[in-house]
Parts: C-alpha cells; sequence; structure tokens
C-alpha cells in the first residue's frame, strides 16, 4: 500500500526538490505539491493525506495553522513540518499544533522519503534541543499554580510517563535512538514510537492548555 | 442711718488693707473695688480699722475689766515673750445696722478668745491646752447682734503666745460689716490657707511623676532635682496646713519644716546649675553639708531662734548667688527657658528674702513697710509655686525638644536610607545595564569574529576558487554542506535556552553520529558529562564545538577512518576532550602538511579559552587533545 504525501512548500526549488524524493520512490504516493496555504486547503478539504509535509514560511498563512487545521480535519494524517536546522522554535509550534515529524531542508532524497517510510511506521524523529524544548513545557506545566478555574478532563491532563521522561532526557544528552534503545533495554522502533506518543501528548496537552487558558481570558 | 463722709471713709478702710494685704494684686481688686464703689456708693458697708487699743499684759484668764491696768498702744503691736496679753479695742456702731457686724482678724498665731462687750464670742485653740498650735488662717467673727450696742463697744482679745515668736501679738484687725469684711477674709484665706493645700497636692502628685520618671532613666537627673524640690516644698507647705499638733509631735514636724525648706533651696540651686550644664561637686557637697547641719543643730539643741535667723539667713547669699549665676546663663544662652528659668529664680529669691526677714521680725522692714509687715504675708508660697511652674514647663520643653529630635532624626535617617537605597539601586541598574551591554557586545564581537573565521573564509575561498574555474558542481555542494555544518556549529553552540555545555554537546554529538553513521564509519563516544557541570559563555562553547567538529571533519575527510572515538573526561583542574580516530596519520600523509589539517588554527581556538591542544599523530591513529582548565569553563566570560 503506497503511502500518499501532501506537499505544501513556496520555494520552487525545494517543492521540486521534495516532489521528486517522493516521486522517486515508488511506495510514495505524490498526492499534490503546492506553494500556498490555501491550495493545500482546498485538496484537504477534497482528501486525506498520508503524509503532510510543510514548510512553515508560507506566503498566504503560517504553517502552524494550516497543520493545526489538517490535524483537525483528518486525524489520521501525519503533518511533517520542513525546517532548516531542526532547532528553531517553529518546531515544537508545529508540534503543539499536531506535527508528529520534521525534516531537515537540506536532506538527501533517500533521507526524504525514509523519514516518511519512519513516520508512518509510527516513529518520530527527534533532536536534543526539541527534546529539551519538549521536557522544559511538560515541566511548566507541572510546576504551574494548580487553580484552573476549568476543570480539564482527565485524559486532557496529560503527563509524560516515566519512560518518555528518560527517553527525553537521554536524547537530549545526544544519544542516538539506537543507543537510547541499549541503555533503555528497548528497540530502536519503541524509542521512536514513544517520541510519536510524546509528540501526541505535547499536542493533546497544548490543547488543554488553550482550553485551560480560554478558560482564563473568559471565553468559555 | 450712716452719714455719707462716713461711706467713703469706710471704703477708703477697705482699699487700705487690701492694697496693705496685696501688694500689686490687692492694687488691681482695690481699683476693681473702687470701681465697684463709684457705681453703687448707696451699697457701700461700714468698715474700721482701729489704729488705737490698749494692752494688759496679764496671763490670767479671766476677763479682765476696765480698772485694770492697761497702756496705751497701737495696731499691730508686737509683745515678743509675753505668754498672754489681753487687748481692748472700742469701736462706735451706728444706731441703725443693715446687718450682723464682724471683726477680722488676719492672724491669731497662738490662739485666744475674743470678747465683745464683756461676753466671750470665740475660743481659738492656744499652747495651754496640750496642744502645739500656729493658725495660719484668719479669722473672722461675727457678732451677735444681742450683744452689739449702738455707740461705744468695746472688743477684748486675748492673744496667746505663738510656738514661733516674732510676729506682732495683735493683727491689724479690721471692724464692720460682715459682708464688708467677707471680701478680705476669704482673699486672706485663699492666700493662706485654700492655696497652701491646692499646692501641697500638686506637688506630691508632680514629685512622684518626677520620681518615676527618673527612677526608670537615672541619666534623667533633671528630673530626680525637680521632683526633689517639688517633694520638699510639699513638705514644707503642709506646714501651713496642718496647724494643730499633738505636742509630743511639734519637734520631728519642726525638724521637717526646716530640712524641706533646706533641702527645697538646695534641689533649687542643683537644679538651676545642672539646667545650664555646671556640674560642681565641690559646691555641691558643701552645699548639701549645709543643708543637713541646720536640721541636726535643731534636733540637738531646739534653738528655733538659731535655726531661723541664722541657719536659714545662711541660704539668702546662696540664693543671691544662684539668681546671679540663673541671670549669668541666661545672658549667655539666651533662650526662652533659660530667661524664664533666670527671672523666675530672681522673683523667687526676692520673695524669700522677704520672707526671712518677715519671719525674723527685721526692724528696719517694720520701720520702712509697717503696714505690710503687719500683714504678713508670705510671697514665697507665690513665688516658689511660679518657680515650679517654670521649672516644669522647662522640663516639659526640654522633652518636648528631645522627642522632636529624635522625629528628626529618626526622619533624616530614613530620608538618608531611603536616599541611598535609590543610589544604590541606581548604581546596580547602570552596573547591570553597562555590564548586559559590554557582555553583549563582547558575545557579538566575538561571534561576528567567527563568523568570519568560519563561514566567511570558507565562502571567500570557495569564492576564488569557483572563479578560476576550479570548482566542480560536487565541491560547490561540498562547500555549502560545510557552510550549513557551519551554521549548524553556531546555532547548537548558542542556544536561547541553554548554558550548560552537556545540552549543547548533546545537538553537536547527534548531529555527528548521524553524519558519521551515513558515511559509515563507526563512533563511539564516552562522554563524562554530568547536566550542570560545565557552564560556559556561547562563545566559548563554540571554540570547543569548533575544535571537535574541525578534528572530526578532519578524520572524516583527511585520515579516511573507519572508527572515531569521541570522549570528554575530567581529570583534575581540567576537562579533556579528546577525538581519536583509526585513519592516516598526519605523518603518513605526506600531501597533507599541519596547516593543511587546519591544526594551527585549532591551537589558536583553544588559546583563545585559555586552553591547550595536543597533537599525537603517527602513521596510524590520530589523537587530538582539547584540555581547558575548569577554572575558565566557570568563568563564563573568558577573555577572547
Amino acid at each position: 500500500m503506497t503511502i500518499s504525501v501532501l506537499i505544501v512548500e513556496d520555494e520552487p526549488e525545494f517543492l521540486q526538490r521534495f516532489a521528486q524524493a517522493v516521486l522517486g520512490d515508488p511506495s510514495l504516493r505524490l498526492l499534490g505539491a503546492v506553494s500556498t496555504g490555501a491550495a493545500a486547503l482546498a485538496i484537504l478539504a477534497a482528501s486525506a493525506p498520508d503524509v503532510l509535509m510543510v514548510d512553515l514560511g508560507l506566503p498566504d498563512m503560517n504553517g502552524v495553522d494550516l497543520i493545526r487545521e489538517a490535524a483537525r480535519r483528518c486525524p489520521a494524517c501525519d503533518a511533517m513540518v520542513v525546517t532548516m536546522f531542526g532547532d528553531d522554535g517553529h518546531v515544537l509550534s508545529s508540534i503543539e499544533a499536531g506535527a508528529t515529524g520534521y525534516l531537515l531542508k537540506d536532506a538527501m532524497p533517500q533521507q526524504i522519503s525514509q523519514c516518511i517510510h519512519e513516520l508512518r511506521a509510527g516513529g518520530s524523529p527527534i533532536s536534543p534541543s526539541i527534546a529539551r524544548r519538549v521536557l522544559a513545557r511538560f515541566q511548566q506545566r507541572a510546576t504551574a499554580p494548580p487553580q484552573a478555574p476549568v476543570k480539564l478532563p482527565r485524559d486532557e491532563q496529560v503527563q509524560l510517563s516515566e519512560r518518555e521522561t528518560e527517553i527525553l532526557k537521554l536524547v537530549a544528552k545526544g544519544l542516538a535512538f539506537q543507543q537510547v534503545g541499549e541503555v533503555l533495554e528497548i528497540s530502536q522502533h519503541t524509542v521512536v514510537a514513544h517520541v510519536k506518543k510524546i509528540y501526541h501528548k505535547l499536542a493533546v496537552h497544548s490543547r488543554g492548555e488553550a482550553v485551560y487558558e480560554a478558560g482564563q481570558l473568559g471565553l468559555l | 442711718m450712716r452719714p455719707d463722709s462716713s461711706a467713703c471713709c469706710s471704703s477708703r478702710g477697705i482699699v487700705r488693707a487690701l492694697a496693705a494685704g496685696w501688694g500689686p494684686l490687692g492694687w488691681l481688686l482695690a481699683a476693681c473695688l473702687l470701681t465697684g464703689c463709684a457705681a453703687d456708693e448707696s451699697n457701700t458697708a461700714l468698715v474700721q480699722a482701729p489704729q488705737r487699743a490698749q494692752v494688759l499684759l496679764s496671763a490670767e484668764a479671766a476677763l479682765p475689766d476696765a480698772a485694770a491696768p492697761w497702756q496705751q498702744t497701737g495696731v499691730p503691736d508686737w509683745r515678743p515673750g509675753e505668754r498672754a496679753v489681753w487687748y481692748r479695742v472700742t469701736f462706735d456702731v451706728p444706731p441703725v445696722w443693715r446687718e450682723s457686724w464682724a471683726v477680722y482678724l488676719p492672724y491669731l498665731y497662738g490662739g485666744g478668745a475674743i470678747v465683745l462687750n464683756g461676753s466671750t464670742i470665740e475660743h481659738i485653740g492656744s499652747l495651754s491646752s496640750g496642744q502645739w498650735v500656729r493658725w495660719e488662717r484668719p479669722h473672722l467673727v461675727v457678732f451677735p447682734d444681742a450683744l452689739l450696742r449702738a455707740g461705744g463697744n468695746v472688743l477684748l482679745l486675748r492673744a496667746e503666745a505663738s510656738p514661733i515668736g516674732n510676729s506682732p501679738r495683735l493683727a491689724p484687725l479690721l471692724i464692720g460689716e460682715r459682708s464688708a469684711l467677707q471680701r478680705a477674709f476669704a482673699a486672706r484665706y485663699f492666700a493662706v490657707t485654700a492655696l497652701p493645700q491646692l499646692t501641697a497636692i500638686a506637688c506630691a502628685v508632680a514629685a512622684v511623676f518626677m520620681f518615676f520618671i527618673y527612677w526608670r532613666r537615672r541619666s534623667e537627673v533633671l528630673y530626680g532635682l525637680f521632683g526633689l524640690a517639688v517633694a520638699m516644698w510639699g513638705v514644707r507647705t503642709m506646714h501651713f496646713v496642718i496647724e494643730a499638733l499633738p505636742a509630743p509631735w511639734w519637734p520631728a514636724w519642726r525638724t521637717l519644716y526646716f530640712a524641706s525648706t533646706g533641702g527645697f533651696i538646695v534641689a533649687l540651686m542643683l537644679f538651676t546649675m545642672r539646667m545650664a550644664g555646671q556640674v560642681h561637686r565641690r559646691v555641691e557637697a558643701v552645699v548639701l553639708a549645709y543643708w543637713a547641719l541646720g536640721p541636726l543643730v535643731y534636733v540637738f539643741t531646739r534653738s528655733q531662734d538659731w535655726l531661723s535667723r541664722v541657719w536659714i539667713g545662711g541660704f539668702v547669699p546662696v540664693g543671691m548667688a544662684l539668681g546671679a549665676f540663673a541671670v549669668v546663663a541666661a545672658w549667655r544662652r539666651r533662650s526662652v527657658a533659660n530667661i524664664a528659668l533666670a527671672v523666675s529664680v530672681v522673683i523667687g529669691v526676692l520673695c524669700g528674702v522677704h520672707d526671712y526677714l518677715l519671719a525674723i521680725g527685721s526692724e528696719t522692714m517694720r520701720a520702712w513697710l509697717p503696714q505690710w509687715t503687719a500683714q504678713r504675708l508670705f510671697l514665697l508660697h507665690h513665688g516658689a509655686n511660679l518657680l515650679l511652674l517654670v521649672m516644669g514647663a522647662v522640663l516639659a520643653g526640654r522633652f518636648l525638644g528631645a522627642l522632636r529630635e529624635v522625629e528628626l532624626a529618626n526622619r533624616t535617617l530614613e530620608s538618608r536610607v531611603a536616599a541611598r537605597e535609590r543610589e544604590l539601586a541606581t548604581s546596580y541598574r547602570q552596573l547591570a545595564d553597562l555590564q548586559r551591554a559590554q557582555a553583549a557586545a563582547e558575545e557579538r564581537a566575538l561571534l561576528v569574529r567567527d563568523l568570519h573565521d568560519g563561514l566567511g573564509s570558507v565562502l571567500f575561498t570557495s569564492l576564488a576558487r569557483a572563479e578560476r574555474g576550479d570548482m566542480a558542481g560536487g565541491d560547490v555542494a561540498q562547500m555549502l554542506r560545510e557552510c550549513i555544518a557551519e551554521m549548524r556549529l553556531v546555532f547548537e553552540a548558542t542556544p536561547p535556552d541553554e548554558r550548560d555545555f552537556a545540552g549543547v554537546f548533546g545537538s553537536f554529538r547527534f548531529r555527528w553520529q548521524q553524519l558519521l553513521q551515513a558515511q559509515g564509519i563507526r563512533s563511539e563516544w564516552a562522554i563524562e558529562l554530568p547536566p550542570g557541570s560545565i557552564e560556559m559563555a556561547p562563545h566559548n562553547a563554540l571554540q570547543v564545538l569548533r575544535v571537535l567538529q574541525e578534528a572530526l571533519t578532519n578524520a572524516l575527510k583527511h585520515a579516511r577512518a573507519t572508527s572515531i572515538r569521541v570522549s570528554i573526561a575530567r581529570a583534575g583542574d581540567t576537562w579533556c576532550l579528546a577525538v581519536e580516530d583509526d585513519g592516516d596519520g598526519i605523518a603518513a600523509a605526506g600531501d597533507a602538511p599541519r596547516e593543511g589539517r587546519g591544526i594551527g588554527n585549532m591551537e589558536r581556538r583553544a588559546q583563545r579559552i585559555g586552553g591547550e591542544l595536543s597533537v599525537d599523530s603517527g602513521g596510524r591513529g590520530t589523537r587530538v587533545t582539547l584540555r581547558i582548565p575548569t577554572s575558565v569553563t566557570h568563568h563564563a566570560a573568558a577573555a577572547g
């Protein structure tokens, strides 16, 4: 079964580069390669891609909003944000909006398709700096004063499990997934699966936070 | 019916009597009375002030008759030495009188009896009745209408001896309608009886209060001395309140009188001197000894006369000196308090001298002021009260002044502290701003230099090569990847949220691990870097990472290594960062000199952060070691 991919990238060079990478892999199907958010939304309205590849600097809208919209419309879709260095704050915002992976802009075509496959197979990439930020986000929530006037539903009061925290700490030290797996005596595949779960938690978490903040502002 | 002339004469009599009795105050009163008289002449009562009397030197208690050996005498009459004497005064009463008549006696110190037309109308207790008396009070004895006759009347007065001599036996008495005498009686009664009562009570209260203050604050000697003065004055004044005593108590009472009189003067003197800031121990000791002398002499000799004349007289120069001292002190430091104190001390001393002369029955005084002397009004009651009031006011003023000073000092201190705090806060802020600005400038300068050295040099070299046509497409891509790696390195080394080298190194390791893996090179990472163990300024971290990156790049590009080991370990005061590979050593690669591998560059970077670089390379394998002292890493702002 092929994986359908929608690419949203405003720079033609990279749009073409990413499209070539997808087209070069027979197990991938290019659903569309567009350069605006509006076009992406139009395609999303008609069909649901398996993987959405988004550059954040779109001319007509913020890529983060597009990711959020995509996550809302097709929860089964894996959104992947394109980043130049992998450590900018936008990656974290994208994950909070629902992205489960990221792709370095200078990745080789083979790496691109590999990344898509891994993502579909249930594993998410993570860099030490993202791991640090994710940890910080959860810790910040944990230490915030527990005075929410709006009671969050139980499933939205998410916390990282001990195992997840351990994984993030090891990644933050710069250990590769394989080494993380060795330290924790689990497979590399399980490690990346954990990372994806962590991303989901962060998204849910930030949704809960948005609800919490809306409650604070009297919007709910 | 009384003639008009008599009325005029009578009102003059009152005026004279009052003026004689009250001095300036009396004149004021008299003036009021005169205006009253002018306004209401018809109501003026009859008052007679007999100037002549007869005296009978007889201690007999029986009423003497007209045939007894009476002698002519004047009013007042001095009879020192006699036990008891009789006086005979005649006066005329008009045929019709509107109200009761009475006799007003300013004093009858030894007690006795008053007899009108042969009938005793008043008995006043005397020494002979088993008690010691000293009646300070005036007497107003109303004549029973039945005994009074129109025309001539005879008033007999038995005057007993007083235990304290030197006073007229017969006071300047007044006879007339009761209402006309009432005012003079009331005025004197207030002056010699009510006022001392009030004074005694006020002194007791003030003394307790002052002693309490002194008890709690021993350094406030002035309060203690003031308390002593008030207490002494109160005790002394009690002698004018308690006029009759059982005979056995008299000597002790009298001793107390002398002690308190002297004590008052001594306390006053010490107070005035200390107030002026003068402490003369010797003078004080002499005066205190003199004070103690009086009561002691009295206890042993019972010589009242000696004490009253000589010992109390000895205080007159003391008082004079005190007055002079107070005046000089006030002259030197002219403050309201000092001037008021000086004036009241002088008034007090004058009153004291006056009373002294009055008490010893000074012949001179009698000759100069016969009427005034006969009234026997002791002025020290008023003078001392004034003095004590002024002293109290001065102390209160000092107390308020001290409070004000404390408040002022507190305010000054508070404002100074606040101002200092503001200054400190400002300078801290300025300092912090300055440091921030300096740190930012330094950081910027270092990063710019780094961009220059790193990205800049690669780009310029590549540009030169490309323009020379010496660069194939693959080379350009390789060059650009190097540039991107360079940028990544900068981003890794300068994360906005991290100063811990462990975190910075994590990103570096993560990237290089992937890179090496993609190249099929085995890598081993032996990192002993607990979180928080190295805190480093971003530019220093960048230098370290650059050295490591250079070493790794060399291993990758030039040495053709198959396995790389990266290690970080602490050895004593040094952090040891090493990159080892199993590729061609520098010596083996004949075509690649040291500089070609950027070793000089690495050494310079190591020096910049106070570290040192060593390269061990033989034919096979290379080990690049960077040693940084821990002190450099702890002090983040190492000099570039």
